[in-house]
């Protein structure tokens, strides 16, 4: 499926037009697992901080989650330019900040900087980043079944369905 | 189509055609329906069994533009309570005009109700008597009492499942199929609720029905249906329709011409199919069924049945307020019906103080697709990394909508005409929607909007996520009154049968025929019971040779 066509679902169904998200920081400890190496590293560490492992579920990065991304980013100019935009603010300000990159800071540095570019500027380009790759990268982790099961009784709807509807649901 | 040679011609097979076609048919008439779009194949188009099930809508995605926009209105500061946002994307119009969102339908066997949420309503018969009794819309020209026999006709049909009384809309039998318990979150929301709730009545099975499983409660109606539960048109009518041997049906075939003959009757349609060919089809009636905007632009284009000048005016759309919000506890709300649950307190025209024509209230939490967790990522649950994905838990079943849909009364500003740029694959001019909505529209928004808030703070729901109306971004998926129905040639573009007061054998069956919009009831029966009641008056015409 095409980036575009998931967005406008969502935009559709709902009325909305794409907007801001509040900021809302997480302040937890803790490094990210596996520390990923290769090309792609940086990226993979950013969306891992956006969406990190913890005792019930996991991290982005175990889904498959930035390699899809990366998949699609490699075929769209556009979010290529995004992309390569949003790596270099991401070890810009990591560099001026604590004189590393962002893939050497621990997790609450990492946070740090990502709820910089989310309080940026609405035109700024660490603000598209974030926001299109954070609802991205939810979109792709939250579709893949290994993350349903602390929702409870979730499943695709079919061939099932919920017969229970009409009671409570059941504790998880 | 050579060993076939239809009697008449149905453009359009949406919830208006179907029915059309599915009375004429079963009269042993020869019809043959032209649809614009293709056939989905429930199991394999609308696939609702995969993982990635929540980021797939319903599959028609326009390949090329289907409608254009006039510049619409701008907006009111003293109506900064009507704007449309949310807790996590703000406002969803920050300019200074109405938005041009979206003619939410679809081309396809079946049209629009493939990807409806199978509400199926009658209309409140006061509703039909706008002008004699508050001097707006118009009267239609026939009454509840004359519609009601066509009523039950559709809904045995398609299987409607509803409860023993629904009040003023009085009925000669019972719903066929009895109502689907309410959903354990709608019970949550109404229980306290000094307002009187009800068993919504729905075009989806809640036992096997000729032939079709009863609904499993998937909760993803408007996705499409998989099992054939929901009642949708292609599942009923024109499977009822090809099964007589008398129907036949056309996909991919354009109907983009109506060629006048003789003595005021239609000879003939040019029909264009994607490949590019042409053909001309001739019968004896014609019937057009293209939906409210197609309809119109359709006979603009023909110059055909509009003596009156009517084709295209008296536009009416979806007036809509929809709050979501998160209830103190877990409800499970991603499971059941799409809209089982509503309150007809303020359906009747005189309900709303000062802005005649009333308002249905409703809960809708499936129906705007809050029922899975990319949705509670989007919508509900703001922020990330840790503290995101624990708010997550906490909230998934959480979320309870709550809608209130209004009447909206024709205006001379609002109407579909020609866009003089835009064209369509075949090089004619799209339909343009102009779309104004006034004053009275947006006191009935403001009484909506406050009876979803009441509603809202007596289920204890603690955060409103979303509250969205239809003040400052055009959004429909029910439109009407573009060909509208009348005793008067002078004011009107058909008459009480839907047929043109001039052209003999052409006539209309779809929701473009409607005088006044109803009180936010779901039109599709009401379309489907009028479509019966127009074929079965071709099929009278027809054997008196009349036609
Ligand atoms: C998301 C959604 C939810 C809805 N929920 C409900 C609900 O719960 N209950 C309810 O009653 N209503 C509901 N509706 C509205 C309902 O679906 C429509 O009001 C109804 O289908 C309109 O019927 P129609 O016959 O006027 O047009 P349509 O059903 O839209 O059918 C028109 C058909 O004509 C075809 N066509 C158009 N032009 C041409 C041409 N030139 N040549 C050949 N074919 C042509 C189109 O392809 C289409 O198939 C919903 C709609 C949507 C989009
Ligand atoms: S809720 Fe019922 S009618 Fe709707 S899609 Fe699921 S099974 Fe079909």
């Amino acid at each position: 499926m095409q980036r575009r066509s998931v967005l406008k679902i969502l935009c559709v169904a709902q009325f909305l037009t794409a907007g801001v998200g509040r900021a809302a920081v997480s302040t937890v400890e803790g490094k990210t697992p596996h520390r990923p190496n290769g090309p792609h590293a940086l990226f993979t560490v950013f969306v891992d901080t956006l969406i990190p492992a913890d005792d019930e579920s996991p991290a982005a990065s175990e889904l498959g989650v930035a390699k899809k991304m990366l998949d699609t980013i490699n075929r769209s100019a556009s979010l290529k330019a995004l992309y390569s935009e949003g790596l270099k603010w991401l070890d810009r300000t990591a560099h001026q900040m604590h004189t590393k990159n962002f893939i050497d800071l621990e997790e609450p540095q990492r946070v740090d900087i990502i709820s910089l570019a989310e309080k940026a500027d609405h035109a700024s380009v660490q603000r598209k980043f974030f926001r299109e790759m954070r609802d991205w990268a939810m979109e792709l982790y939250y579709s893949h079944p290994d993350t349903w099961s602390s929702f409870g009784q979730l499943h695709p709807p079919q061939p099932v369905g919920y017969f229970n509807y009409s009671s409570a649901p059941e504790k998880t | 189509m050579q060993d076939f040679e239809p009697e008449v011609v149905v453009v359009g097979s949406g919830a208006g055609g179907g029915a059309v076609a599915w009375t004429l048919a079963n009269a042993g008439v020869k019809v043959v329906i032209l649809e614009s779009g293709p056939e989905f194949l429930p199991q394999y188009d609308y696939p609702l069994s995969t993982d990635d099930w929540e980021l797939r809508d319903f599959p028609d995605q326009p390949d090329h533009p289907r409608y254009t926009f006039a510049e619409l209105q701008n907006l009111d500061p003293k109506l900064e309570h009507l704007l449309s946002r949310s807790l996590r994307h703000g406002l969803a119009n920050t300019g200074s005009k109405r938005l041009a969102g979206q003619y939410m339908h679809v081309r396809g066997v079946g049209g629009s109700t493939l990807h409806y949420s199978g509400e199926a309503h009658r209309l409140h018969p006061d509703a039909m008597n706008m002008y004699s009794r508050h001097g707006v819309a118009a009267d239609w020209p026939i009454s509840y009492a004359e519609l009601e026999p066509y009523y039950v006709k559709a809904e045995k049909l398609i299987g409607v499942a509803g409860p023993d009384n629904q009040g003023a809309r009085w009925r000669s039998e019972p719903f066929p199929l009895p109502p689907h318990a309410l959903s354990y979150a709608s019970r949550a929301v109404t229980r306290d609720s000094t307002f009187n709730w009800q068993a919504n009545s729905l075009g989806i099975l809640s036992r096997a029905y000729r032939n079709r499983p009863p609904c499993n409660y998937c909760a993803n109606c408007n996705r499409g249906c998989p099992r054939g539960d929901k009642g949708s048109v292609d599942v009923t009518f024109i499977r009822s329709a090809l099964a007589t041997g008398n129907c036949r049906i056309e996909t991919f075939n354009t109907v983009t011409e109506i060629h006048a003959g003789k003595n005021d009757e239609v000879r003939s349609v040019t029909v264009r199919n994607t490949a590019g060919l042409t053909h001309e089809i001739s019968a004896r009636v014609f019937v057009a069924a293209c939906g409210a905007l197609e309809t119109p632009r359709l006979l603009l284009l023909s110059s055909i049945a509009n003596e009156s000048g009517q084709v295209g005016k008296n536009f009416m759309e979806t007036v809509l307020w929809q709050l979501s919000g998160l209830h103190k506890e877990n409800l499970g709300s991603h499971r059941g019906l799409p809209v089982d649950t509503v309150c007809w307190d303020f359906n009747a025209p005189h309900s709303i103080p000062g802005a005649p024509g009333g308002c249905t209230l409703t809960v809708a939490t499936p129906q705007s697709y809050l029922v899975g967790p990319v949705a509670y990522a989007h919508r509900v649950v703001d922020g990330w990394g840790r503290q995101h994905k624990q708010a997550m838990r906490e909230q998934f079943g959480r979320a309870i909508t709550i809608q209130s849909g209004g009447a909206f009364l024709p205006n001379d500003s609002s109407y579909i005409d020609l866009d003089p740029e835009e064209k369509d694959l075949f090089g004619q001019p799209l339909p343009r929607i102009n779309s104004y909505v006034d004053d009275t529209t947006t006191k009935r928004l403001t009484f909506m909007q406050g009876l979803c808030r009441q509603v809202s703070d007596e289920a204890g729901i603690d955060t409103i996520v979303e509250e969205i109306g239809t003040y400052d971004q055009f959004v429909a998926s029910h439109v009407f009154g573009t060909c509208r129905m009348g005793d008067s040639p002078e004011d009107s573009v058909v008459d009480r049968w839907g047929r043109s007061h001039r052209w003999k054998n052409l006539f209309i069956a779809d929701a473009s025929v409607f005088p006044s919009s109803g009180g936010g009831e779901a039109p599709s029966l009401t379309i489907q019971a009028l479509a019966i009641r127009t074929g079965e008056h071709i099929r009278d015409q027809l054997a008196r040779r009349a036609i």
